[in-house]
């Protein structure tokens, strides 16, 4: 039997939308939306409009991280799709949900569009759990690693977090202990840190403990705010994750 | 086919050469050995206090060549590491403590593996401590067991098998660094020791042929099965101390691995 293909726009659904992330922020900010309630079996991101700096070249907008993704936070709004094939579709019978988040970057941030015959304007947005700002820290950039060692990671979980591309930038980038050690770790979650362990790493790992939602998950501190989050699921979205925060 | 890992310049030991790595014995007191085969009937996998037997789900051996090649490009092994950090090998100097340098060894690399601050961590401590001083074999599970439950001191602190240096300084020293997870391995579990060092996971070998115990720190190949290996017999043995050992010398018939240890 020929296969059904349905395409259901997530108003027309009556789905609840499975995104949840910040509605607004400030440049500098990291923007991550969440969509892993949807238990999807696949996700597609995309962004709009597309960025380009000044000489016209096309910015990264979006960095799909399987269920999530982080957003581009340069001032202004953008209009994030996500496409997924639900939990329960079947191979007979695909179903693939559209669902949409508006994030505005700035405290005036331009229209996304150029001006002119105006789309129809986004739909409100539902009212869902925001995930806690950033929390203090101390200044500086630092970085945690924070997983279960006996739940390994994949292959490019690990090239994440131990290649030389990104031990060398964290190494370049990161607030040296007064031994000289760059202040970054990639620490099973049951660590015990003694007290010659450096008290910054200490307080940020006490301190963002409590705030990993799951794990593997990384935690990076800068501008003296820490944020919590998933670990990046290979090498180049680590770096363009770090990147965005450490320079 | 080609080798993903580039071995050229350092010394393979297979079955056809093993037995001119195995010191007479007027070399034994150069080197040292030490490692007294477990006795598995009396101390079997999941009797020892603190080891989990293996838990960890394996790597399947369809996956092994594409990781070795990745932890190659992206020069990520613990070799890697090793070099990255420069980090020696021990000298065990002719005592019979190689059970305690390959579990030293071990930690020093998972640290590494951590970022946690490099120093050099001591072996004499271990294997004088579970010994009294005296200077006798033992098994890689023996030293582990004591890094568990005493900790590690610096090499600074306890520089030689000498009563002198257990200071209150040194076991407040070692307590910052002692082991929490660690693994007891099925021996001769080849797939155990590669999915362990393709996850950076550092790995204590005894190997019975030898009467040594070293710290394996990557897997080359698959098929043929090669490991590096860092011994503790200085820098100046094989290649800056390491070696690979390939076949059946490479299978180990007792082994341990140290999972997690204190941030210090």
């Amino acid at each position: 039997m020929k296969a059904a293909f349905i395409l259901l726009l997530a108003g027309f659904a009556q789905q609840a939308n499975p995104i949840l992330g910040p509605t607004g922020g400030q440049p500098g900010d990291i923007i991550l939306l969440d969509a892993s309630s949807a238990q999807a079996k696949a996700y597609s991101w995309q962004c709009i409009p597309p960025l380009t700096d000044a000489a016209g070249r096309p910015l990264t907008t979006i960095v799909p991280l399987g269920d999530k993704a982080i957003v581009s936070s340069r001032a202004g709004t953008r209009i994030v799709i996500l496409s997924l094939v639900d939990k329960s579709s079947t191979a007979e019978r695909p179903i693939l949900l559209t669902y949409q988040w508006t994030v505005s970057i700035g405290d005036n941030p331009p229209s996304p569009f150029p001006p002119g015959p105006q789309p129809q304007p986004p739909a409100p947005q539902p009212p869902g759990p925001i995930p806690p700002g950033p929390a203090p820290a101390p200044a500086g950039f630092r970085v945690l690693v924070v997983y279960e060692t006996g739940d390994p990671l994949s292959k490019d979980r690990t090239a994440a977090i131990f290649s030389k591309e990104v031990r060398d930038y964290l190494d370049s980038k990161c607030a040296k202990s007064p031994s000289g050690k760059p202040e970054w770790r990639i620490l099973d979650d049951d660590t015990v840190l003694a007290d010659t362990e450096s008290k910054n790493i200490r307080d940020l790992f006490k301190d963002a403990k409590p705030t990993i939602q799951a794990l593997p998950a990384v935690v990076i501190a800068s501008d003296g705010k820490f944020v919590a989050m998933p670990l990046p699921e290979n090498k180049d979205a680590m770096l363009t994750l770090l990147k965005s925060k450490g320079g | 086919m080609a080798d993903i890992v580039d071995i050229s310049g350092f010394t393979v030991i297979n079955d056809l050469n093993y037995q001119s790595f195995i010191p007479d014995v007027a070399q034994q007191s150069e080197h040292g050995m030490g490692l007294i085969p477990r006795n598995f009937v009396q101390m079997p996998l999941g009797a020892l206090p603190y080891a989990a037997e293996y838990d960890m789900p394996l790597i399947s051996e369809d996956e092994i060549e594409d990781r070795i090649r990745t932890h190659e490009k992206d020069e990520s092994s613990l070799y890697h590491l090793r070099q990255y950090h420069k980090i020696q090998s021990l000298d065990q100097d002719g005592f019979g403590y190689c059970w305690a340098f390959s579990t030293v060894k071990a930690v020093m690399m998972l640290r590494a593996a951590m970022n946690l601050e490099m120093v050099v961590l001591s072996g004499w401590a271990i294997g004088a401590l579970v010994k009294n001083y005296r200077n006798q074999g033992g098994w890689c599970q023996q030293s582990l067991d004591k890094i568990v439950n005493f900790g590690l001191p610096t090499y600074k602190l306890f520089p030689g098998a000498k009563r002198e240096y257990d200071t209150p300084e040194m076991r407040a020293d070692a307590a910052t660094r002692k082991v929490t997870e660690w693994m007891d391995m099925t021996p001769r579990s080849k797939i155990q020791l590669a999915s362990n060092l393709l996850r950076n996971i550092p790995t204590m070998i005894d190997l019975n042929w030898w009467g040594h115990s070293v710290c394996a720190i990557q897997l080359v190949s698959w098929n043929p099965f090669r490991v590096r290996i860092d011994n503790s017999w200085t820098p100046s043995w094989g290649t800056e101390g390491m070696s690979i050992l390939e076949g059946s010398r490479a299978i180990p018939d007792n082994m341990a691995a140290p999972r997690v240890t204190m941030a210090a």
